[in-house]
């Protein structure tokens, strides 16, 4: 991403918060093998500090509001959550190995303490020796740069060649009101070796309103022939703001899917980099974000086809409410190598209100000619028509309407591999925007 | 599949890179507000014309150069251009036989009939000729039905009321950096009225040629349809060989009032420079259409085959209600050219349409990108836009890019957007084979299928030339 090569003429002292977190953080770590990188990662962000809507990867959405925002790094002892108070996010009939992380803080009591056999779940703070900041992201974009600078705990998930973990993981990253004005940095890593399969459920929630920031950061390394399905479900606080980077980098004629739910958070970004490096693999990259009030949601993604044969499939979908905005970018490159390709991309978005706007971007950069590449986007209202035939066979007003907003989310929610979570997520659409079931 | 043959078919050289040695009169190189005043004191112009520019350089100078295209080239020198270069000639021409016979001929092997007893198509042309109109035909038949056509510097001398009212009401010199150069230094080009309820009966053309060297070429057009009138004008662009780069950045306003329509249409040949990427033009154009009034429409077919870069969207701002934009382009990229074309629809109005269809041809070396906005604003009602950007790839060295651009802010507008990225498939090749069709004519036949929705927008008079330069800018590129 473009997003380093600029800085802005920012006076120092105008984040003060940040580097007092940055110190806060590194005093925090102590001598992690971590430093080297959270180091080089705070060099990095100096450069570049907050981007401006005057980059282009950031033309839609201004991040002022985080810059002036004064927020402190989150307490490092959080007061005792109990089961009562996570039970809201629980996934029912998920049966899942739950990982949670109070305030981006590790709670040890909530957390599963089960072996599961050829999964190796490390922890940043324990001491791990996990390759966290593999994939590099710090590199590459201001918030991840930050983010891993000011990491002091992580979660990283290993899974050993040819291991099948039937059940799946539940990270669930919560923040109580202790965590108000604060900045968390989650991080999760999975690494997945050859012919290993694992599911993993991120859960970005709060359990009261408040207002923070959260700078997920998550790596998926997929190996040759592995199935990695992932997938986040943000549902925080609408004063929250959250700015995501997710990097997966997939071997050959493997499988991985990740899917963004987004309903929470005043204001959510969410960088998403598919690096494909595998021929024969299969990528798959699903969104749905639902939005009501002044919520602003913007998914900015990039699949890069680098070898040939790979398939790679993006559906991003937005329902948008009162005066709420989304943004969807989408990049589909494809080298010079990778010929074969069959990259496919759609973006649809339904706005409910007379004050909600979109702004979508897809884009397709191509440097191979033996490739089929397509993408679309649509842009409309709930169908009168289709409205109307409901209408005429007796179903009322609202039961119409929540029918038309399921059958539009579906296309989306029916590639969810996990059930449970797929009930959980249409519960979630009904609930926010009052419709029947 | 041969790729000896598609290698021929893309290697056709540039046909009009000749060189016409004429006289001509040029400012020193270099700008500043006295090149400026020379400018405006050789075209004898008016004092607020001066004015305007002067502005414009002002702005100008506190305005930096756009680098968002994707397009690579190396840093242009504004003082090493030489902004004004006319042929010598007589002051006041009264009539062809005194224009310098040099000029015509150079026109002659460019097929382009300016003799009015030759004009047997039927088309009005002003030529421009490096910074300066030379000759507009068929002028008597126009004033008959009111029309205006004349090159922009009379239009200021004998029109000075329209060309206040409406230069820079489109494209204010303030709108991007080379629009304001081009309002500081722009020397000559096309102005055009159409009264009301008047269908002008011929079609109107302009053809630019750059012939001197180290020259920019600034040229403005301005085409105001009133109410109930319509207009089809086209364009045409040509230019020696060079191995320097040339600068051009012309600007384009187009209103149209109530129930009015133009249809504007350009063939862009400059010159591409050679396999190597050397020389070519530098096409930085700023095209801009006002649907002012209601149910009016403005529609911009665009064949694109020459110029090393071409950075270039033609738009329509969509404000009277009920209005219809349309964006045809062809752009075909070979060798080193590199393209970053589109255009922008901005709905304001009610019940707006918008219809954007976009073929891109990559060959050889070649960068070539779609760059589109469409902006639905609040007001804008019922507004629909159908865009559809396909791109052919020829080989495997070059690229095609798609960068749509989408913000809506109104629910009941209807937005679709389609692209697709495809190859000459070997199996196509290989079914007109069968048939006794030699792969070349199998090449010339698809690529024709795939422009076909954009040929068929082109004004009859352009729509031959333009199948001639789709075969020429693709020898030797298909593989």
């Amino acid at each position: 991403m473009a997003a380093v090569v600029k800085t802005k003429n920012a006076e120092p002292l105008a984040h003060e918060w940040v580097q007092k977190a940055l110190d806060a953080a590194k005093a925090r770590r102590g001598t992690s093998a971590f430093n080297a990188i959270a180091d080089e990662s705070r060099a990095i962000w100096q450069k570049v500090l907050f981007p401006t809507p005057r980059l282009e990867a950031w033309k839609y959405t201004d991040t002022d509001l985080i810059a002036k925002g004064d927020f402190c790094l989150a307490k490092e002892r959080a007061a005792s959550v109990t089961v009562q108070d996570i039970a809201p996010f629980v996934i029912p009939d998920l049966s899942a190995y739950l990982i949670v992380f109070v305030n981006g803080v590790y709670c040890e009591p909530l957390s599963n303490k089960e072996k599961v056999t050829g999964v190796s779940v490390e922890r940043l703070a324990a001491g791990s020796a996990a390759t966290f900041g593999m994939l590099g992201q710090h590199k590459d974009e201001s918030f991840a740069a930050l983010s891993t600078a000011l990491t002091t705990d992580a979660v990283s998930l290993e899974v050993s060649r040819g291991a099948v973990v039937t059940r799946p993981f539940h990270v669930i990253n919560v923040v109580t009101p202790e965590g108000a004005s604060s900045v968390i940095a989650p991080r999760l890593l999975i690494k997945a070796h050859e012919q290993s399969q694992v599911t993993v459920i991120e859960s970005c929630v709060s359990t009261q309103s408040t207002k923070y920031l959260s700078l997920p950061v998550v790596e998926i390394s997929a190996g040759d022939a592995s199935i990695v399905d992932y997938y986040k479900f943000q549902d925080e606080s609408r004063e929250a703001y959250h700015v995501s980077s997710m990097t997966v980098e997939q071997g050959r004629g493997g499988s991985v899917s990740a899917h963004i739910f987004s309903f929470g958070g005043a204001l959510v970004r969410n960088n998403v980099n598919n690096l494909l490096k595998g021929s024969g693999a299969m990528s798959v990259l699903n969104g749905l974000s639902v939005l009501s009030g002044t919520q602003h949601v913007d998914n900015t993604t990039l699949i890069h086809h680098i070898e040939p044969t790979i398939e790679s499939r993006e559906h991003f979908k937005g329902i948008y409410a009162d005066e709420s905005r989304g943004v969807f970018s989408g990049t589909i490159t494809v080298d010079q190598l990778a010929q074969k390709t069959n990259a496919f991309q759609s973006n649809q978005a339904l706005l409910l209100s007379p004050s909600a706007s979109i702004e979508t971007r897809p884009q397709l950069m191509i440097w191979a000619d033996d490739v089929k590449c397509t993408h679309g986007a649509t842009v409309g209202q709930l169908d009168d028509d289709a409205m109307f035939y409901l209408r005429s066979r007796g179903v009322g007003r609202e039961e119409a309407r929540g029918f038309l907003i399921h059958a539009f989310a579906s296309e989306v929610l029916t590639s969810c591999k996990v059930e449970p979570l797929r009930q959980y997520v249409e519960a979630a659409i009904s609930k926010k925007l009052g419709v029947a079931a | 599949m041969s790729s000896d043959v598609l290698e021929d078919f893309t290697s056709q050289e540039y046909k009009y890179g000749f060189y016409t040695d004429i006289e001509a009169e040029s400012a020193p190189p270099g700008l500043s507000p006295d090149i400026i005043r020379f400018i405006s004191m050789k075209k004898n112009e008016p004092e607020w014309m001066l004015e305007l520019r002067l502005k414009a350089y002002d702005r100008w100078c506190t305005m930096k150069e756009p680098h968002w295209a994707f397009v690579n080239y190396p840093p242009i020198d504004y003082q090493s251009i030489i902004y004004y270069s006319a042929p010598k000639k007589n002051p006041e021409l009264k009539s062809l036989d005194e224009v310098d016979p040099e000029l015509l001929k150079t026109y002659e092997k460019l097929g382009i009939p300016l003799h009015e007893q030759k004009a047997l198509s039927g088309v009005a042309v002003d030529a421009v000729f490096d910074s300066v109109s030379v000759v507009t035909t068929f002028k008597k038949q126009l004033e008959e039905v009111g029309v205006i056509f004349c090159s922009m510097s009379e239009a200021i001398q004998n029109h000075p009321e329209l060309v206040k009212k409406y230069l820079g009401s489109v494209v204010p010199h303030s709108d991007n950096f080379y629009t304001a150069l081009n309002a500081a230094v722009f020397t000559d080009g096309s102005f055009c009225y159409i009264p009301k309820g008047v269908r002008c009966p011929l079609e109107l053309s302009t053809y630019f040629r750059i012939n001197a060297a180290k020259t920019g070429q600034f040229e403005r057009t301005l085409i105001i349809a009133d109410e109930g009138s319509y207009v089809s004008y086209m364009e045409g662009c040509t230019a020696p060989m060079r191995d320097e780069n040339q600068l051009h950045a012309a600007v384009v306003e187009l209103v149209a009032m109530d129930n009015a329509q133009i249809k504007y249409s350009t063939i862009q040949n400059w010159y591409p420079g050679d396999k190597e990427g050397v020389g070519g033009i530098y096409n930085f154009v700023t095209k801009r259409g006002l649907c002012a009034g209601k149910n009016s429409k403005i529609s911009w077919t665009q064949i694109e085959t020459g110029s090393s870069i071409t950075w270039k969207y033609p738009s329509c701002i969509l404000k009277g209600d009920n209005s219809v934009g349309e964006f045809y382009s062809v752009a075909i990229t070979n060798n080193k050219q590199q393209a970053d074309t589109g255009t922008k629809m901005v709905h304001i109005g009610k019940n707006t349409k918008s219809t954007i269809v976009s073929k891109g041809i990559s060959a050889g070396r070649s960068q070539n990108a779609y760059r589109g906005l469409v902006k639905i604003m609040k007001g804008a009602d019922g507004a629909r836009n159908f865009s559809q950007c396909d791109s052919m790839l020829m080989g495997d060295q070059c690229g095609a890019h798609t960068f749509p651009y989408i913000e809506v802010k109104n629910p009941t507008a209807t937005v679709e957007h389609e692209a697709s990225t495809s190859k000459i498939g070997e199996d196509q090749i290989f079914y007109c084979n069968q048939r006794g069709i030699a792969t070349e004519d199998a090449v010339s036949m698809i690529v024709h299928g795939f422009c076909k929705e954009v040929l068929i927008e082109l004004a009859m008079e352009f729509a031959v030339e333009a199948r001639r330069l789709l075969e020429i800018s693709l020898e030797g590129s298909v593989g």
